[in-house]
This record gives C-alpha cells, sequence and structure tokens, in this order.
C-alpha cells in the first residue's frame, strides 16, 4: 500500500492532486428501510481479526499516515459519506457480501431480523449502508523517498 | 444490487476534484468502470487500471460511446504499470488503497 502511495507520487505532476476514495474502518450496516424510517438489523462483520474489510481499510489508513509522515503529500480536504446499496431479497444481500467482500460475514440472525422487519411492510427495502472517506491530497517534492 | 442510486459518491468526487476539465487523471481500482462512467465526461484522458482482467473486459464492451475517445484501459496494477514520472494531473485511488 504505501509502495501504491509512492508510485502514485512520483507519476503525479507537480500541481497534480492524489484522490483517495475507499470505505473508512467503521463496519457496514444491513439496514431496513421502512415508511417510519430506517431500521438496524446487525453489521457486516470480518470473518477475523486480520481478514476482512474493516482490517484491510485499518491497514490503508496507516499506509497513507506513513506517506503523510513521510513528506510526500500534504492533505488538503476530507469528506466522509454514507455509500448505500438497495436490494429487494435477503438473498441478493447474503450473495453481495459473500461474493464481493473478501473476509466479510453477515450474521445469519441479522439476515433474519432484516427479513422479518421487511415482511412487515410492502416495499420496504434492505440496504447496505457503508460509510466512505474521500481525500485530496497534494504531492510534495523534493523530500526523496 | 442498486449502488447509490441517490450519486452521494459523485457528488463528494464533485466537491474534492471539482475540476477535472481537460485534465489527465489515472484510475486505480477501476473495476468494470462504475465510478469511471460517472466522472469521466468532465475529465480530458482518462487512464483507467485494474487488475481483475474480467472485469476490464466487461468495462471495454460495455463503455459509452462518448467516452471511448478520451478513457482508456488497462488491466494491471500501479506495481506493474510502467509510466514515466510527472505523467497525470490526477491520481485516483478508486476504492483501491
Amino acid at each position: 500500500m504505501v509502495d501504491a502511495l509512492r508510485r502514485a507520487h512520483e507519476w503525479l505532476r507537480p500541481a497534480g492532486i492524489l484522490v483517495d476514495i475507499r470505505p473508512t474502518a467503521e463496519p457496514a450496516y444491513l439496514e431496513v428501510q421502512l415508511a417510519s424510517g430506517i431500521v438496524v438489523a446487525g453489521r457486516v462483520s470480518d470473518i477475523s481479526d486480520q481478514a476482512g474489510p474493516n482490517a484491510r481499510h485499518a491497514r490503508a489508513d496507516t499506509a497513507l499516515a506513513m506517506a503523510l509522515n513521510r513528506g510526500w503529500f500534504v492533505s488538503e480536504r476530507h469528506l466522509e459519506f454514507s455509500f448505500l446499496r438497495y436490494a429487494d431479497r435477503i438473498a441478493e444481500v447474503r450473495n453481495h457480501v459473500r461474493g464481493e467482500w473478501m473476509g466479510a460475514r453477515i450474521d445469519d440472525e441479522a439476515l433474519d431480523r432484516a427479513a422479518r422487519l421487511q415482511a412487515t411492510e410492502p416495499g420496504a427495502r434492505l440496504r447496505l449502508r457503508e460509510q466512505i472517506g474521500i481525500g485530496r491530497l497534494r504531492p510534495v517534492r523534493d523530500t526523496g523517498h | 444490487m442498486e449502488l447509490d442510486p441517490e450519486g452521494v459518491e459523485t457528488a463528494a468526487l464533485a466537491a474534492i476534484a471539482p475540476d477535472l476539465h481537460g485534465r489527465r487523471v489515472l484510475e486505480v481500482g477501476c473495476g468494470s468502470g462504475r465510478l469511471t462512467r460517472r466522472y469521466a465526461a468532465r475529465a480530458g484522458e482518462v487512464l483507467a487500471i485494474d487488475p481483475d482482467e474480467a472485469a476490464i473486459a466487461t468495462f471495454r464492451t460495455g463503455m459509452p460511446s462518448a467516452l471511448r475517445a478520451h478513457v482508456s484501459t488497462q488491466a494491471g496494477t500501479l506495481a506493474t504499470l510502467g509510466l514515466p514520472d510527472g505523467s497525470f494531473d490526477v491520481v485516483l485511488l478508486a476504492w483501491s488503497l
């Protein structure tokens, strides 16, 4: 990860910018969107302390901190937002997490809770909410690597 | 699944990088081009890379004709890509760090 940042630093023009967009280390949540509001059914967890999206995102934070400490970049701006994925069926959610989120799992209990909530109201939708950070960094020259 | 129908991600990118007009962009981790499609029309030239060759193939096949003139794709990573220093105005790490 640090090597990727070093290369990005090299390939940027002096007045260029690095934009880093990725999930924060905060877990993603399974929610049900009802007419009365949003209800949290559970969260997406790493399968272990070392393997999973939350651990991966924490390592990315560490790599970025190293790049800043080495003087390759200065941080100019950072925002966070919620990225939402909507589904109509529990199977879609389960398959998405299994297929797309390496090292992640979602408890059957959370899926069951979501299914029960969804069944209470026609048109209720399922959604995965993930917290995303996006940062703008400016390369600093003549620091050496 | 339906991803970000509200376009929050696109709005955040526009807030962080408001001036992409005419800029040369390297997007790292483009996948099948979900995010690229949302901003590339505002950029100058885009090189979009991803290690997943199947995703790159999907991106190429489904790329809107309006983007073909200024978006190129390549299967690979930052480690395998040989590029001269100082080549890009923007390096976008798209969910890839």
